[in-house]
């Protein structure tokens, strides 16, 4: 009883705290001096690896922004919440950004069924969401006003690769590893649509938890199948052991995965072991420490972003700062009377958008809503990831 | 110190027997009715989630708390009750009737499982548990012409005879209800022949056996139970998440039941419902705590589970009769001022364990 009590306490107290922002004719999330964003990532589940440093960089890049005097004299509030990379946690924190922070907008939050799941009542308040941490295509389609995607979607980097690779290398059979998961599902339908296109023919395809650690059963089939290229679409893990097995196991046809083990890393591995792998993405990760030694844009990033975190900057760092960038310059784009609509039709104005970090351009457009105008085809050569290709049309 | 002087025979089945009582749960009911009036939508959104977790802990409590059989698990049937709910409902089935098909696909579910389960005990039923849960999770994800696989599946809007209830204040009224009649229901279940089977067969099996239960049956029976009362949460759950996916049933949801129960204190119905409390209020609080703290430590990643693992911890090691035990002292406390010890909750009696008959 005392706990029910000292519960409705708190929620009144909460209650009462949380009427200020409507005092005058200003949009949701803005005040005078204040614009309020608002983000749910994981900062302690399975996929923290993602979400600590995409905050991280998105908290830089806000940073710079206020410390250059805001947004037209309005300094960005960022409020992340956890989500532990679960719906129900999610939803709960999607509850307490709309309804008592009153985000102006939703940036860089984390997971697909996380995304999907808080999607409809985001727009329901006139909240958008914009690059989210996902590349499913269900972040920009169908298309809506209010959905913007930074990343090209799973399933047009397979399809991209798997066009580029085919031609390339004379390819006519092709086989499909991936996981038993919604991303694993995403590359299944681009990997359909590049062998629809393409005429290809599919010898094997197969999937697997994400608890799975033994692959050589899954590699042996794979071989026997006689495909001329493997597709892959698990995580890293998962990635580094099919990939190192199915070497080991004297089977050496081309291998293409996807942004996800697209990591230093990966490419690391020792003795070589991830040599000849490729990955297509589209954003390029530049080498921190090289480029640290040379006074670069990209050596002061990582100088600034160690100082401010006390860490080295994790690649996942880099696409919150380049998310956080197009914000701001939407923001800025927007004027003084900033509105939603605003923001948007901004965003929609972006064109050949340059990543500080060298990567492929980025446009949206009313029609377009996924950032990626390119993919970028890497390969590991002697432990570091090289461009193969860059550029691909998908 | 109060005294009970029954006169009528009613005494002696009222659900509330003291005043005290009775003044206490009245001010719940009224401050549940009245919430839609005092709180905001957020609020209210998580008041809801909060019944329904508290529905969900009753399920498991039935199970675990009062006949002594663990389930790691049982977020399967909190994700079955979901799925069929939501698949149900796209199917233009009424949303009563859905319901009902939905507890009666989960509570025989809950039987085939407890058939095999009453064969079990300590670990091996922990594992069949968690492995059922795993299956289950399996199925969400491969079923994909019912479940829309990994994809996600959208759950339609609550509609009660052929109302739409989109509004949070008008889910949380149906949140409530049920609420309502699931405590009221499991509260009578335990006066009833078979919940006191249940409870026999917690204590000692040996000795319900001997007194004629059929304690096979008896698990069966609450397996059955529980697994529809933790499916009519599920149907619940789903509209307030709007969205499916199989990973919401895993493994850590099934960990956070138990965890819930186990805080809230084993072997009573108010201690679900304290469990629902704690795992609700809790991270709302820490989030808000989070905006009060300096950033370098409220901007700190994993200060939540951080924060919330610690308090468990504490009560595990200070107070393992949960919130409800500690909540027993304390009324204990004021109703014997100033005659209260500590030895008044220290176990007399203990049983020699020699039910070695397999």
């Amino acid at each position: 009883m005392k706990i029910v009590i000292m519960f409705a306490a708190l929620l009144l107290s909460g209650c009462g705290g949380g009427d200020d922002s409507s005092t005058s004719d200003l949009p949701r999330g803005i005040t005078d001096n204040t614009i309020t964003l608002g983000s749910h990532t994981d900062l302690s589940g399975q996929l923290a690896i993602w979400g600590v440093p995409t905050t991280n960089g998105m908290r830089m890049r806000f940073g710079q922004a206020n410390d250059a005097g805001g947004i037209h004299g309005r300094m960005i509030k960022l409020v992340v919440e956890d989500s532990q990379y679960q719906v129900p946690v999610a939803v709960k924190a999607t509850n307490k950004l709309l309804n008592v922070d009153k985000i102006f907008f939703m940036i860089g939050a984390m997971g697909t069924p996380m995304n999907n799941a808080v999607m409809p009542r985001m727009f329901e308040a006139g909240v958008p969401n914009l690059f989210p941490v996902s590349a499913a295509v269900s972040m920009y389609e169908p298309l809506h006003p209010m959905k913007f995607s930074y990343f090209v979607s799973y399933r047009d980097q397979a399809r991209g690769a798997i066009v580029y690779m085919t031609k390339k290398h004379d390819i006519h059979t092709v086989c499909l590893q991936t996981l038993a998961t919604d991303y694993g599902a995403e590359i299944g339908i681009g990997f359909e649509q590049a062998v629809e296109e393409l005429g290809l023919e599919v010898a094997y395809r197969g999937s697997h938890k994400p608890t799975e650690t033994d692959f050589i059963g899954t590699v042996t089939a794979i071989k026997n199948s006689g495909c001329e290229m493997l597709v892959l679409g698990p995580f890293i893990k998962d990635s580094i052991a099919i990939y190192t097995t199915a070497r080991n196991a004297g089977w050496d046809a081309p291998i293409v995965g996807n942004m996800v083990p697209y990591l230093p890393a990966v490419a690391q591995a020792p003795d070589g072991r991830m040599n000849g792998f490729y990955t297509a993405a589209s954003f390029y990760l530049p080498d921190y420490e090289f480029e640290a030694q040379r006074d670069s844009w990209v050596g002061r990033w990582y100088q600034d972003y160690r100082q401010a975190f006390g860490e080295e900057p994790a690649p996942q760092a880099q696409i919150g700062y380049v998310i956080a960038d197009l914000a701001v310059r939407a923001l800025e784009a927007a004027g003084p009377d900033i509105t939603i609509e605003k923001v948007l039709a901004a965003l929609e104005n972006i064109d050949r958008y340059e990543d500080p970090f060298g990567g492929p351009s980025l446009s949206f457009s009313p029609t377009k809503h996924q950032g990626g105008d390119f993919l970028n085809l890497y390969q590991v050569v002697d432990g570091k990831w090289e461009v193969v290709e860059a550029n691909l049309p998908f | 110190m109060q005294y009970l002087f029954k006169t009528r025979y009613e005494d002696d089945v009222r659900f509330l027997a003291k005043s005290g009582e009775k003044i206490r749960v009245g001010l719940v009911v009224l401050f549940m009715l009245a919430a839609p009036l005092m709180l905001q939508d957020y609020y209210l959104a998580e008041l809801g989630l909060l019944l329904v977790y508290a529905i969900a802990g009753i399920g498991l409590m039935i199970l675990t708390g009062f006949t002594g059989q663990v389930s790691f698990g049982h977020a399967a049937f909190l994700g079955i009750g979901a799925y069929s709910h939501s698949i149900l409902m796209a199917r233009a089935v009424p949303f009563s009737l859905s319901i009902l098909i939905t507890i009666l696909i989960a509570g025989l579910v809950g039987m085939i499982i407890g058939r095999s389960a009453s064969k079990m005990h300590g670990f091996y039923l922990a594992i069949a548990t968690l492995a059922f849960a795993i299956l289950i999770e399996t199925v969400f994800g491969e079923w994909k012409s019912l479940t829309g696989g990994h994809a996600g599946l959208a759950v339609p809007a609550l509609k009660v005879f052929g109302v739409t209830l989109a509004k949070v204040w008008q889910q949380y009224y149906v949140d409530l209800v049920m609420a309502g009649i699931v405590i009221w229901g499991a509260s009578n279940l335990f006066r009833a022949p078979t919940g006191r089977a249940f409870i026999a067969v917690r204590d000692s099996e040996l000795s319900a056996r001997s007194l004629g239960v059929n304690v096979e049956w008896v698990k069966i029976q609450a397996f059955g139970v529980s697994a529809a009362i933790t499916a009519l949460a599920g149907a619940l759950l789903a509209h307030q998440l709007t969205f499916l996916a199989p990973d919401v049933f895993g493994v850590l949801e099934s960990l956070k039941l138990l965890l819930m129960i186990v805080v809230g204190g084993l072997g009573s119905i108010l201690g679900a419902v304290f469990g629902a409390i704690f795992v609700s209020v809790l991270p709302v609080a820490i989030s808000f705590l989070k905006d009060v703290l300096p950033p370098s430590i409220g901007q700190k990643a994993g200060l939540e589970p951080l924060l919330f693992g610690t308090i468990i911890v504490l009560f595990i090691v200070f107070e393992p009769l949960g919130i409800y035990g500690r909540w027993l002292k304390l009324r204990f406390f004021f109703e014997t001022f100033p005659y209260y010890r500590k030895a008044s909750f220290v176990r007399q009696k203990s049983y020699l364990k020699t039910e070695r008959m397999r």
